[in-house]
């Protein structure tokens, strides 16, 4: 006969069975203390390792605009290929194919997979285009024998205009040349990173974003340049090209009164597009890295200064004695034979003479200052790679010679953009303004481009810095500009400058070059150059050619070669910034 | 206490199975903003090659040669033709120096372009066959067919 377990029986196997249930959840929570608590950050941290992966991720080059937004350079994402040299049979057949598929040379390709066979990792050709990728695909590859990995290309879709400003990148993306040398800082951004989640397998399965950590960059670099206005001065200098087959030729466009650098053109040129196939002496920008004494056309400056010393007066009369004039041992000659000239027509004749006498009144130390005031012997500071500072040798190595040679544009070497950056100087009221080539960066609107700029290192690189620094006064410098330079263009040595409906002023420059053989100046080798601007009241354009050593036709002169196409550029240029012609009621008044 | 029991262990398993679905759920969304990041840098691509090749067709180099060239219509290829200007204040090329013309200068207009004796000569009259300087109005209306307004205006 059984008997019914006991209530004291029942109630022991109650608090067994909750004793057990207790212990067992207990451990489970002790445990999850454990895991979920004092070994969270070992165990979090291991697993991180398991699964993520922080990959660098770079930021996309900047775009370059010009002053009206057109693009004159971009980035697109190209396939660069690399092989795995161990998993990858050299076979001859292969080989051709591939070979054939990125238009490379068969034997040098197995050389150098040969070479490298026992790497993991070559590289192939980087930076295919889509048919060579399309073509590679399509081969018979061994397994996991190849792959793909996006690099970054640059793009310039206005093929070779404005080259030398842009400059290039090279096949590791570093800025060589032009701005995407110097402005590399605000071109290349920052590069973020970016985690992968993988599963047990290895495949990746989540891509994680922080906004933090993401590549910076700016959206645009804008630069000061005006396509348009480029197009002008590149056809331009094309023409003189083929017409007087010079070694080199260069032109500037500048804006007076803001130092904005409106066009930059050098000859002889490349295309950005074909880089394979560049001249050694295309890579220069004559702009900035040439020097060659500037002639008559210093002589304004000179002029400007002596005004402004009150040297001279505006209605003096110098006696340029019939063409031959002794200054110490020296004869000095001018092309025509000059009597007595104002100083208006001292300079609209371009007298040697009369600007002897000038310096003889400045002085050797005045002369030095002038140049010094107007910015020679020192790099102007534009944000370009490459710029050269000009010969402007110390006053004490200066001699009686000097007196009589630098009012001439003599014994001293410039840079055409020193030149236009001197005449800017006088054509905006006597302000030397720092040429600009970067007129902003586009993208601080966004949260991550505000960090991206204080993330920088130093926030003010971003800014174009303008320094200003006076010269002469206001009233001496609009003398110079609208007498004796625009008499220059109306009745002197520059009538081929002149536009119908426009006061032009400027002058003309032909200046010997040294002779590579005698060391002293050659009869035949010149550098001929042109400088002028519109309209004379309130210049908003000026403009500067300059043509290295031209070598057909009869004549050297500045005024010939240089400035028609000077004029040219500056018509279009003012037509196209809507600049409403100055002469019209004079003119139509006739 | 089988009930208690069996509630506590329904309610653990619920708890579990909600926890899946929103980790599940969390993970779907995580996803889903990768795959918005990639199409947002495929967009970014497909962007910077389409403004590249819209800029490459856009040159003004490509432009420019069509531009300047006269026959084109597009350049003005009469004195007094800018804007600016009215007629009489562009000089005639019979008021041009004598001192110009012994230099040979090319006359240079106010569209800065050099100008051949030949052109000089005479105005260059449209050639009614030559498309590009023919006026075309900018605007074209057609007039609808089977309008039943049109008949009434018609009438």
């Amino acid at each position: 006969m059984t008997s019914s377990p006991t209530a004291t029986t029942r109630r022991g196997r109650v608090r067994f069975i909750s004793t057990v249930m207790i212990g067992l959840w207990a451990v489970v929570i002790g445990r999850l203390f454990i895991v979920q608590w004092k070994q969270a950050d070992e165990l979090a941290s291991y697993a991180s390792r398991q699964q993520l992966t922080e990959v660098t991720v770079s930021a996309r080059p900047t775009d370059i605009v010009d002053r009206s937004g057109r693009l004159l350079a971009t980035t697109i994402v190209s396939q660069s290929l690399f092989v795995d040299p161990q998993r990858l049979d050299v076979d001859d057949e292969f080989i051709a194919d591939l070979a054939e598929a990125l238009s490379i040379d068969a034997d040098r390709l197995k050389k150098r997979i040969v070479d490298h066979a026992n790497k993991r990792f070559l590289w192939v050709k980087r930076r295919v285009n889509d048919d060579e990728a399309a073509a590679v695909q399509l081969l018979d590859w061994p397994d996991s024998a190849y792959g793909f990995r996006d690099e970054f290309l640059r793009k310039y879709p206005q093929g070779h205009v404005a080259s030398h400003v842009l400059g290039y990148r090279d096949i590791d993306g570093a800025g060589q040349g032009g701005v995407e040398q110097s402005l590399n800082h605000l071109i290349e951004g920052i590069p973020g990173k970016r985690k992968l989640v993988r599963d047990a397998l290895g495949r990746i399965v989540e891509v994680s974003f922080d906004p933090d950590s993401e590549p910076k960059r700016f959206d645009a670099v804008q630069l000061t340049l005006d396509l348009t206005i480029q197009m002008f001065a590149e056809k331009a200098l094309d023409r003189i090209m083929e017409e007087w087959k010079p070694t080199g030729a260069c032109a500037i466009v500048m804006e007076p009164g803001s130092g904005d650098v409106l066009a930059m053109v050098s000859r002889p040129t490349y295309s950005l597009s074909d880089m394979s196939h560049v001249p050694s002496n295309a890579w220069r920008n004559q702009a900035i890295s040439i020097i060659y004494e500037p002639g008559s056309t210093l002589k304004p400056f000179i002029v400007a200064e002596a005004l402004q010393a009150g040297l001279i007066k505006r209605d003096e009369m110098f006696d340029c004695e019939n063409g031959e004039y002794k200054m110490g041992p020296r004869v000095l000659h001018d092309h025509h034979r000059y009597g007595k000239l104002s100083v208006t027509d001292v300079l609209v004749k371009s007298s040697n003479i009369g600007m002897a006498k000038i310096g003889e009144r400045l002085k050797n130390r005045g002369l030095y200052s002038a140049t010094l005031k107007f910015g020679f012997g020192r790099p102007t500071g534009i944000d370009l790679p490459g710029e050269l500072s000009g010969i402007l040798r110390p006053l004490k190595q200066w001699n009686g010679y000097s007196t009589g040679s630098i009012p001439m544009g003599h014994e001293l070497a410039v840079t055409p953009l020193q030149l236009i950056t001197a005449q800017a100087a006088l054509a905006n009221g006597g302000r030397l303004i720092t040429p600009r080539i970067l007129k902003g960066v586009q993208g601080e609107r966004s949260d991550s481009a505000r960090a991206f700029q204080i993330s920088l290192e130093d926030p003010s690189l971003a800014e174009p810095a303008t320094i200003v620094r006076p010269t002469v006064s206001a009233e001496v410098a609009r003398w110079v500009i609208e007498e004796p330079m625009t008499q220059v263009v109306s009745r002197g040595t520059g009538r081929r400058a002149k536009i119908p409906g426009y006061t032009v002023f400027g002058k003309t420059g032909t200046a010997q070059k040294m002779d590579p053989e005698t060391g002293g100046y050659s009869k035949t080798l010149h550098s001929s150059s042109f400088i002028c601007g519109a309209p004379a009241r309130n210049p908003r354009v000026i403009v500067l050619v300059v043509v290295d050593e031209p070598q057909s036709g009869s004549t050297h002169y500045g005024g010939t070669i240089a400035a028609p196409a000077a004029a040219k550029i500056l018509s279009r240029s003012l037509m196209y910034l809507r600049v409403r012609p100055d002469q019209e009621t004079r003119t139509a008044a006739r | 206490m089988f009930f208690r029991f069996g509630s506590a262990l329904i309610l653990v398993v619920v708890t579990s199975l909600l926890g899946i679905a929103v980790e599940k759920q969390n993970l779907t969304l995580r996803r889903e903003i990768s795959r918005q990041h990639y199409r947002m840098d495929v967009l970014q691509e497909e962007h910077a090659r389409l403004r590249l090749r819209s800029q490459q067709l856009a040159a003004v180099e490509r432009l420019f040669d069509t531009i300047e060239d006269e026959e084109s219509g597009l350049v003005p290829s009469q004195p007094g033709t800018n804007s600016f200007l009215p007629a009489s204040a562009t000089p005639s090329h019979d008021e041009s120096s004598n001192e110009e013309s012994a230099l040979g200068d090319t006359q240079v207009d106010e569209a800065g372009q050099g100008r051949e004796p030949a052109v000089k000569s005479g105005v260059r009259k449209p050639d009614s066959s030559d498309l590009t300087t023919r006026r075309v109005p900018l605007l074209f209306w057609q007039k609808p067919v089977g309008d039943p307004r049109m008949k009434r205006g018609s009438k």
